[in-house]
């Protein structure tokens, strides 16, 4: 599970968080909306240990993550696949900063290659391979990362729509069969109802926690789901508080 | 062997051989039309037909030269990378080190690599240091560049993931920083060759460089451009191995490149094969020729009567290996310093002479000149003369015939040209003024190391200074009408001087006389062998020179017989030679008033030097 306690930070005057709070339990899809700039991604870096705030607490799974990295699988707008490395060896980066042998990483990550559309390019390099491609060896590559704790920041905001839609259904089958605890970072209102247990939407920059939103669509949603009244009910709620929280 | 020819691509490197053989047969056909002399710009075919000719040599100074640029390019490269890692680990260093490492650059090299000779000595060193001064900057440069182009977010990423800095080093800083590294490699290997030839031009036993410095004194322009071919196919292929190189360790490269655009790389993988191939046979075609080796008398041959110690003794030539070298040559060949119990080791010096080896302790011996002498000793290097190569100066002033200059005063109205030396000055205006002409009517022009026969037929100046000995030889050869002034005529007028002499350092003579004693008798033998035996003191010469042209040796060899001591055992130097030379130079201005004359010359060590003219001792503290 994910605990934020009091989180406050700022990038030399410019505060970005303002004493943000909330706990996401084990195994939940948790959404994060809010505007441009409000330090979303500031907060997901934090509880990947990268950031250290300026105060309160972060933890995960009851352990303290300030300035601790490596206890959630921290996923980047960008892909950041290493160029030099070929699709198996991007996959199994994080398996091997772990320590796990070479060997092991690579079965496991040959088992998932179909699951994650990427079979039959396990030596392609990254330039080789399609956006959506990069983006689900990116996925892939923190999933194997082997922790219980997803922490994902945009990863489908490069992709276009159909491709992005592709990837929500995809997304939503992969962690049904191996279910994690997600934080999603994402300015798009529908991809956070589609995918999410519960959203948090957040002010504007320094952020707080204006509303959270339990989301009852049961799953798997498909397009179908958008349409429904329970959704565009929903939706409306979180678009009523992101105007509320902006200043 | 199908597939290989389709992945060259031959459509893609037909075009530009295309054109390369299109100015190749402009060249030839611009040649002939025009009838330029072949010792301006000689056709390609000549040049071809030179290759062949010096195929067997090449192969021994192509191995050295490119041992040289490889062992400096590395050399260079691990400096660079070590360099960039500090200047990009450690900030303040960057600021320290990049003035400096931008200042390094500005050094021009040929003016560095005489100095590196002196530092270094006249092995492999100073040409390694050469290239890998040369390597270490863009290598450097561009290494800093790509380990501070690493991807700020990638690092997070993996830092993420709980890696530590060896972790982010081996994984993103390391395979980033490579393409950066090799682009500045490239840059390095394309002018490392160049930097090689650079370092063995001011002193060398072997390499391309040599061959070069040999092929323009014997007058074989055909040859320097064969060696300059040779220089660019190994720059080329160097610079495609590099590139190859680069592929392997950054295979990600191409795919990146080849989505953006395709590149043309075959042509290169071409021309490497075809230098590689040509390499290959140019070695089986002579086995074992390490031409360019001239020294090193086997010193396992058991010296006699020395108690089998065998003693390293280093000469340092005045130029280029010449004929009035050849006594040295023919000791070396004949055994004569083996059997003295010395390993003798010959070397090629540079631009600036064998004296400051002397100095520096790098060289035991130089041939040198009666004029070079006193200066040196004035800059408080203790040279001392230890016998007269050629008994008396075998100058000449020289002029086409249609000129008609017949006597010293027919120069007045006319241009001479030469190097612009005080000493050329003062003596082309005593002869101008002692026949009664105007030396204010001689025109001095500064020309530099221009073909003196070019010169003249070019009309650059009128007249020029030579040696009878060499290039008046080749004048002959070549059959161009000229006028010519002897010095030895003009005795009356300007002294005579010792020019070559042989010459030690007083620290040697302090320090070994008996050393001296048998190098010099040694040496005696091969000159008094080659006044009796011209032809036998041409082959030795050859058999260690092997770039000189044939005919000109021999011509020479046969010239200088009646040269080198037509009144008495070789070497002898007269005190009258030395003091007259040296007033004239005091009176002209150009030496000091205060020189120990006597301290710079000795019989002392000459086998026929006992009791022979002005035996005055340097060895009691001169």
């Amino acid at each position: 599970m994910i605990s934020v306690d009091g989180v406050v930070h700022a990038f030399g005057d410019v505060e970005v968080l303002d004493g943000l709070s909330f706990d996401i339990p084990a195994g939940c899809f948790a959404g994060l909306v809010g505007p441009s700039g409000c330090g979303k991604s500031t907060l997901l870096k934090v509880l990947a240990g990268l950031v250290v705030p300026d105060a309160g607490q972060a933890m995960i799974d009851g352990h303290s993550v300030v300035g601790r990295p490596g206890r959630a699988a921290y996923m980047a707008q960008r892909d950041l696949l290493l160029p030099w490395r070929r699709t198996l060896g991007n996959a199994t980066v994080g398996a091997e900063v772990a320590g796990v042998p070479q060997a092991v990483a690579r079965g496991r990550a040959r088992e998932l290659l179909d699951r994650f559309g990427l079979a039959g390019f396990e030596d392609a390099w990254p330039a080789e391979l399609s956006g959506g491609m990069r983006q689900r060896l990116a996925l892939l590559r923190t999933v194997l990362c082997g922790r219980a704790v997803l922490l994902l920041d945009e990863p489908f905001g490069a992709l276009d729509a159909i491709t992005r839609r592709d990837m929500h259904d995809w997304l939503q089958q992969v962690l049904a069969d191996d279910p994690h605890t997600v934080l999603l970072v994402t300015h798009d209102v529908d991809e956070a109802l589609v995918l999410s247990d519960v959203v948090f939407v957040l002010s504007d920059r320094p952020a707080r926690v204006v509303e959270r939103l339990s989301v009852d669509l049961p799953r798997p949603r498909t397009s179908e789901s958008l349409v429904g009244g329970t959704f565009v009910t929903a939706k409306a709620t979180l678009l009523e508080a992101l105007e509320k929280g902006r200043a | 062997m199908s597939a290989l020819l389709r992945r060259l691509r031959v459509g893609h490197w037909l075009p530009p051989a295309l054109l390369i053989a299109v100015l190749l047969l402009a060249w030839e056909l611009g040649v002939r039309i025009f009838e330029t002399p072949a010792y301006i710009l000689p056709p390609p075919s000549q040049i071809v037909t030179a290759f062949g000719e010096v195929r067997g040599l090449l192969a021994g100074h192509t191995v050295t030269t490119l041992t040289e640029a490889l062992v400096g390019i590395v050399a260079g490269a691990v400096a660079g990378v070590a360099l960039a890692v500090a200047v990009w680990a450690v900030p303040m260093f960057r600021r320290l080190a990049y003035p400096l490492l931008v200042a390094s650059q500005t050094v021009p090299m040929i003016v560095l690599a005489p100095l590196l000779v002196l530092w270094f000595g006249f092995g492999l060193t100073p040409k390694v240091v050469v290239v890998a001064l040369i390597a270490v900057f863009p290598v450097a440069i561009s290494t800093v560049q790509g380990l501070a182009s690493a991807d700020r977010e990638q690092i997070d990423l993996l830092r993420s993931m709980g890696a530590d800095r060896r972790d982010i080093l081996r994984l993103v800083l390391v395979p980033g920083a490579t393409p950066a590294f090799f682009a500045g490699l490239r840059i390095a290997s394309a002018y490392a060759i160049a930097g090689a030839v650079i370092g063995e031009w001011v002193g060398a036993s072997s390499g391309l460089g040599l061959f070069l410095t040999r092929s323009q004194t014997s007058f074989r322009v055909d040859r320097v451009f064969v060696g300059v071919a040779v220089i660019t196919a190994l720059s080329v292929a160097l610079f495609g191995i590099v590139d190859l190189l680069s592929r392997v360790a950054a295979p990600w490269q191409r795919v990146e490149r080849d989505q953006r655009t395709r590149m043309n790389r075959k042509a290169i993988v071409a021309a490497v094969l075809t230098v590689l191939l040509a390499a290959c046979g140019g070695q089986s075609a002579e086995p074992g020729s390490s031409s360019g080796d001239q020294g090193s008398a086997a010193p396992s041959a058991a010296p006699e009567g020395t108690g089998g110690e065998v003693r390293e003794v280093t000469v340092m030539l005045d130029w280029t290996p010449n004929t009035n070298h050849s006594g040295l040559y023919l000791a070396l060949d004949d055994g004569w310093y083996a059997d003295a119990g010395l390993d003798v080791r010959i070397i090629q010096p540079g631009e600036q002479g064998g004296l400051p080896a002397l100095a520096s302790g790098d060289a035991d011996f130089a041939v040198s000149v009666q004029e070079a002498v006193t200066p040196v000793r004035a800059q408080g290097a203790p040279v001392v003369s230890v016998a007269a190569i050629i008994a008396s100066n075998t100058s000449s002033l020289i002029a086409l015939a249609s000129e008609g200059i017949g006597r010293p005063a027919d120069l007045a109205g006319h241009r001479y040209g030469g190097f612009g030396g005080e000493l050329e000055t003062e003596l082309v205006r005593t002869l101008v003024e002692c026949d009664g002409g105007d030396p204010d009517a001689v025109e001095f022009v500064e020309v530099g190391n221009v073909d003196y026969r070019a010169g003249l037929e070019r009309d650059f100046y009128d007249f020029v200074w030579i040696f009878d000995g060499w290039d008046g030889i080749r004048l002959e050869q070549v059959g161009l009408d000229i006028t010519s002034i002897r010095f030895a005529d003009h005795f009356d007028c300007i002294p005579n001087w010792y020019t070559p002499l042989l010459a030690t350092s007083q620290q040697l003579i302090d320090g070994d006389p008996q050393l001296v004693s048998d190098f010099m008798a040694a040496t005696a033998r091969g000159y008094e062998r080659a006044i009796e035996a011209p032809d036998e003191a041409a082959d030795a010469l050859l058999a260690a020179a092997p770039e000189l042209d044939e005919e000109l040796v021999r011509e020479s060899a046969r010239y200088l017989a009646d040269e080198y001591a037509p009144e008495g055992p070789w070497g002898v130097q007269e005190a009258a030679v030395w003091d007259e030379f040296t007033a004239f130079l005091q009176e002209a201005g150009i030496a000091a008033d205060d020189i120990d004359v006597d301290a710079a010359w000795t019989n002392e060590f000459l086998p026929a030097g006992d009791g022979a003219a002005g035996s005055e001792h340097p060895t009691d503290g001169g």
